[in-house]
């Protein structure tokens, strides 16, 4: 059910190298999701990809950088983190909850093997951005053509 | 950052156009806080900084627009897309009076947070007038 919600939400790209590992992330938002911008899988996620690298983008507004955990092994990559929602002082209610709160953990195939140890991270207002370096055995390797004279 | 309290409305109008023009809008989620003298808002704005966001509170209505970065990495193919980017707007009426010129935002990855201070119940007192056989209040 979730995997066919995501595909069918991204008609244009054919081919999703991610699919068989979308069972394995667990709920973070539960029934409070999707009310302002629908998303089956959290965080939502970008990807961009040439021939040196893959460059991903999540949405994790309001996290700690420091509660975000990657990890990345050959073509893999992990991603969990934790918020928590501040506890209401004395004489102070929360009116209105619809940001979510708890931990998230995402699992993701890589659509290539990357080199984990040049794998760089930065967090911008709210949006994570990794770059994942191909892994050199993944690296396209251009053969020269030698023209034959007889 | 934008504090108005006294924006005409044909500008508002002006810039909600625009947005549209340049890709789609979106309601961030947002939580609020009440307390005794203060109402303090959470709003998930991710990709937006603060210099990009906008914030105005006219006749108890608080609009909140932001937009955010949208530059995919230079020479790049898409290849996976799970969130659209665009501009962020959500109005909210305000019950309570809010003292329009006493908000402070900050923005903290991605979330804004508004702290907007209730006015204090002396300045908030109208003066009753007895005339003929009404009283009159507002």
């Amino acid at each position: 059910m979730e995997t066919h919600m995501i595909r069918s939400s991204n008609p244009i790209f054919g081919w999703n190298p991610w699919e068989d590992l979308r069972r394995l992330q667990t709920e973070f938002f539960g029934g409070d999701r999707g009310k302002a911008r629908q998303s089956a899988a959290y965080p939502p996620l970008k990807a961009w990809s040439d021939d040196d690298a893959l460059v991903l983008r999540a949405e994790l507004p309001g996290f700690d950088p420091d509660s975000i955990d990657l990890r990345v092994q050959v073509d893999r990559l992990t991603l969990e983190g934790r918020r928590e929602r501040q506890e209401a002082g004395e004489g102070e209610r929360w009116t209105r909850t619809e940001r979510g709160s708890g931990a998230f953990r995402r699992e993701l195939k890589l659509p290539f093997e990357v080199d984990a140890s040049g794998v760089e991270a930065t967090f911008e207002d709210g949006v994570l951005e990794l770059r994942l370096p191909r892994a050199e055995s993944e690296r396209s390797r251009r053969i020269p053509v030698q023209a034959h004279t007889a | 950052m934008n504090k108005n309290s006294n924006t005409e409305s044909n500008v508002t109008v002006a810039e909600r156009e625009e947005g549209l023009q340049q890709g789609r809008t979106f309601a961030p989620r947002a939580d609020i806080l009440e307390s005794a003298d203060a109402v303090t808002l959470l709003a998930e704005l991710p990709g937006v900084s603060l210099s990009e966001v906008d914030v105005t509170l006219e006749r108890g209505v608080l609009t909140v627009r932001g937009r955010a970065r949208d530059q995919a990495p230079e020479g790049m193919r898409a290849i996976w897309s799970e969130y659209e980017v665009g501009g962020f707007e959500r109005t909210f009426r305000l019950s309570e009076e809010i003292d329009a010129e006493n908000i402070r935002a900050t923005m903290n990855h991605g979330v804004l947070q508004l702290v907007l201070a209730k006015r204090s119940p002396e300045r908030l007192r109208i003066p009753v007038k007895i005339g003929g056989n009404q009283a009159v209040e507002s």
